[in-house]
Order: structure tokens, then C-alpha cells, then sequence
């Protein structure tokens, strides 16, 4: 007990093997993440509307496995405050408050006793990241146009972005369409823990 | 042959935050291109002589695809803006990776010195610890899959979880074995914290400190000149 007590860190009990495992599991969505937007950067439109989409889906059973594994709170605002450090580095440090605003919005949704054990306060936590991530884009636009077009982006492609972000339906169909995609992959997330990880006595 | 320098994990935080704000703030492909050219040489003379080489040869492709299109972009398949984030990722990526696979024991005593939060510095020492393998780790479940035929793109979901499966066990025991191994080394100990290699910020490191805000200034200034 007083071994457990020493090696707990966090204020909210976190032990080095969850910070292990919330910083394994974000690596690889980070490389899985890269990888995919690097494949489908060809198309500005698909990158545009349908990346987020993708990802929410793709990165589901990760996030779901991190947070019954971990079942601690701060796995959520951790992960984005991950996200927002690759972000600042990525993009540029304007758009990381984006993430850690929206990292603190998911964590806040995971409020409550053993919320981190329930598949739906998880899946609600991964959509709210996932529309963060889905935004991004549109929040480049929308409030920090001066910085973007500061780095050197073209006038083109500032068009091309406008003309999408400042258009309802096509805001409004990458936003459903990451939301019905992340709950999706949370359900299909949920069915893989009880097939193998439960099972296997690798999540309680 | 030379030994290769090393620098101190505070100088490269140094380094890699003014490659930020240049890739944030400079517009001009010349710059770019000398900035391409400076953080090679910073790789080579830490002895990262092949990623060097390859993520500036990259870079150097995207460049000479840019400018043969006349900015213009690739055709569809490749357009100006996926040239454009390639160039600067590589940029991001040539100044990040010296910290990729860093001992755990180094980055910890580092972060520990600089009293970076516990929540914060943990994960990020897992992470860079990690990331360097996580390749290895698909193109492993990748060839076991495609040695017994299971990957197959008639039935993806059945494929994604034949990937994403093993992935996941791999990754969750690798996170016990690296939990237990800095804990049997005290990384929760909060006392003062040591590594078998010195953590001193040393003369060389503030050299390059130096170094690196001199040419942010310049290539700013020089960004000026050209927009004048």
C-alpha cells in the first residue's frame, strides 16, 4: 500500500504504468494519424472534409483500450495536450489553444464516478476530440486567419479553404459525419474489448 | 572520423521552438530552403547523417516539384498545399529528431530540472521513447498477416481488426515492461533525480543556443529585405 502511495503522481492518482500507457497509445495514434494525412494530403478536399472523419473512426479502438486500461481521470486532457504540443510544432503555436480548450471540454465530459469504465462517456469524450480535430481547419479560418496566412500558405489555397469553411452544409457534414464516425468506431472499439481484452483480463 | 556532438535536451528545446516560429513566419522558399540546409548540418554534426539525408531529400523533391509546377501543384493528385505542408513537416521533423528515442532515465532527470509537471513530463518521455518503434511494430503485424493471407482488402473491417488487434497487445505489454523498468529505476522517486549521462548545460550548448537565435534574427531580417 505505501509502495502504491509513493508511485501514484498525478493529483488524480495516476501511476507511472497509466502515464505508460497513455503516452504508448498516443504515440502510435500520432504516427497512425500522420501517416494517414500524409497519404490522403493529396486531396485538399478529402483532407479537408473527410480526414478527421476517417481518423475519428481508425483511432477509436485506441482511444477506447487507453481509457478502460487507464479508468483514472486526465486521460482525456492528457491525449490533447499531446495533440496540441504536435500541433504547435506541426502548425504553428497559434491553433494549440484550439486543442487544449477542447481538451479540457472532453475531460469535463467525463466527469463522475468510474465514467472512464462506460463506453458512452467515452464515446462522448472521443467525439468531442475528434470534432476538435475536425475544426481545426475551420478555426484557421474562422478566427485566426491573420497567423495562417502569415505562414506562407497560398492565396489559393486560402480560397479553396474559405469557400468550404464559410459553407453551412459542408461544415455541417464534416462535423455529423465525425460524430456518427467516432461513435462508430467507439461501438466497434467496444465490441474488440469484450472479444479479446476482456477476455484476456487485460481491462476489468 | 569525428565523434558526434551532443547536445544538451534544453538546447534542442531551444532549437526545435525557433524552427517553430520560422516555419510559422517565413514565407520566402529561399529561406526555407537555407533553413532546410542549416538543420541538415545540425543532424549531421549530432551524427544523424542518414535521416539528414533522407528527410532533406524529401524536402528537396517537394521543393523542385513546387517550383517545376510553378506553384501550382502536381495535378490534382499532388496540389501546391500537399508540397507546401511536406516541406515544412520535414522542417519540424529534422529539428525533433533528436529527441526520438531518448532513454526515459535522461528525459526524466532533464524534465525533473526544469520542474516540468509530473502529468505533463511522463507521457511525453513515454512517447518519445516509443515513437521510433510504433513503424516497426505495424510493419511486424503487417508481415504476419500477409505470411498467413489474413490481409485482405474484400473484408476491412475484419482486416483492421486482424491490425489493430495485436498492435494493441503489443503496445499494452511494452507499456507494463517500460512502467516497471523506470519504476524499478525510481522515475516516481521525488527526489533528485540523476542520469548516467551528465545533464550540464555546457559551453557547446549555449554556443548553439546562440547560434540558432543569431540565424532565426537574420532569416527574419532577411524576410523583411524581401518583402521590401
Amino acid at each position: 500500500m505505501a509502495n502504491q502511495e509513493k508511485t501514484s503522481i498525478g493529483a488524480n492518482g495516476l501511476k507511472v504504468k497509466d502515464f505508460a500507457t497513455i503516452g504508448i497509445f498516443s504515440a502510435i495514434m500520432l504516427v497512425v494519424f500522420i501517416a494517414f494525412s500524409m497519404l490522403t494530403g493529396a486531396s485538399l478536399f478529402f483532407n479537408m472534409i473527410f480526414n478527421a472523419v476517417c481518423v475519428a473512426f481508425f483511432l477509436a479502438p485506441f482511444y477506447v483500450y487507453m481509457s478502460m486500461k487507464v479508468h483514472k481521470p486526465g486521460v482525456a486532457l492528457i491525449y490533447n495536450l499531446i495533440h496540441a504540443l504536435l500541433t504547435a510544432l506541426m502548425m504553428g503555436p497559434f491553433m494549440a489553444p484550439w486543442f487544449i480548450v477542447g481538451g479540457i471540454i472532453a475531460e469535463l465530459s467525463m466527469l463522475g464516478k468510474d465514467s472512464y469504465k462506460k463506453i458512452t462517456r467515452i464515446g462522448i469524450s472521443w467525439a468531442i476530440t475528434s470534432l476538435v480535430r475536425a475544426t481545426h481547419g475551420m478555426a484557421e479560418i474562422w478566427f485566426f486567419s491573420q497567423a495562417y496566412m502569415a505562414s506562407g500558405v497560398s492565396q489559393e489555397q486560402i480560397a479553396v479553404q474559405t469557400q468550404f469553411y464559410t459553407s453551412v452544409p459542408w461544415v455541417l457534414l464534416s462535423c455529423a459525419a465525425t460524430i456518427i464516425m467516432a461513435v462508430l468506431g467507439c461501438i466497434i472499439a467496444n465490441r474488440l474489448m469484450n472479444k479479446h481484452f476482456r477476455k484476456s483480463g487485460l481491462i476489468k | 572520423m569525428r565523434k558526434a556532438l551532443y547536445f544538451d535536451f534544453r538546447a534542442k528545446i531551444v532549437i526545435l521552438l525557433l524552427t517553430m516560429l520560422l516555419v510559422a513566419l517565413i514565407t520566402s522558399n529561399i529561406i526555407i530552403y537555407t533553413i532546410l540546409g542549416v538543420l541538415a548540418l545540425y543532424l549531421i554534426v549530432q551524427g544523424a547523417v542518414w535521416p539528414a539525408l533522407k528527410m532533406s531529400g524529401v524536402a528537396l523533391v517537394a521543393a523542385l516539384l513546387k517550383y517545376l509546377s510553378l506553384g501550382q501543384g502536381i495535378t490534382v493528385l499532388m496540389p501546391d498545399m500537399f508540397l507546401f505542408i511536406i516541406i515544412r513537416i520535414m522542417l519540424m521533423l529534422m529539428a525533433a529528431h533528436p529527441f526520438m528515442g531518448m532513454s526515459p532515465g535522461e528525459a526524466i532527470a532533464v524534465f525533473k530540472k526544469m520542474h516540468a509537471p509530473d502529468t505533463f513530463a511522463l507521457p511525453v518521455t513515454f512517447l518519445l521513447r516509443f515513437m521510433p518503434t510504433v513503424k516497426g511494430e505495424f510493419a511486424g503485424v503487417f508481415a504476419a498477416l500477409r505470411l498467413r493471407g489474413l490481409l485482405s482488402i474484400r473484408r476491412p473491417l475484419r482486416a483492421l481488426e486482424y491490425i489493430i488487434v495485436p498492435v494493441m497487445f503489443r503496445a499494452s505489454r511494452i507499456s507494463e515492461e517500460l512502467a516497471a523498468s523506470a519504476e524499478a529505476r525510481g522515475i516516481a522517486n521525488p527526489g533528485r533525480h540523476t542520469c548516467r549521462r551528465e545533464i550540464v548545460f555546457r559551453k557547446m550548448d549555449i554556443a548553439v543556443c546562440v547560434l540558432g537565435t543569431a540565424f532565426t534574427v537574420v532569416f527574419l531580417i532577411w524576410q523583411e529585405v524581401l518583402k521590401g
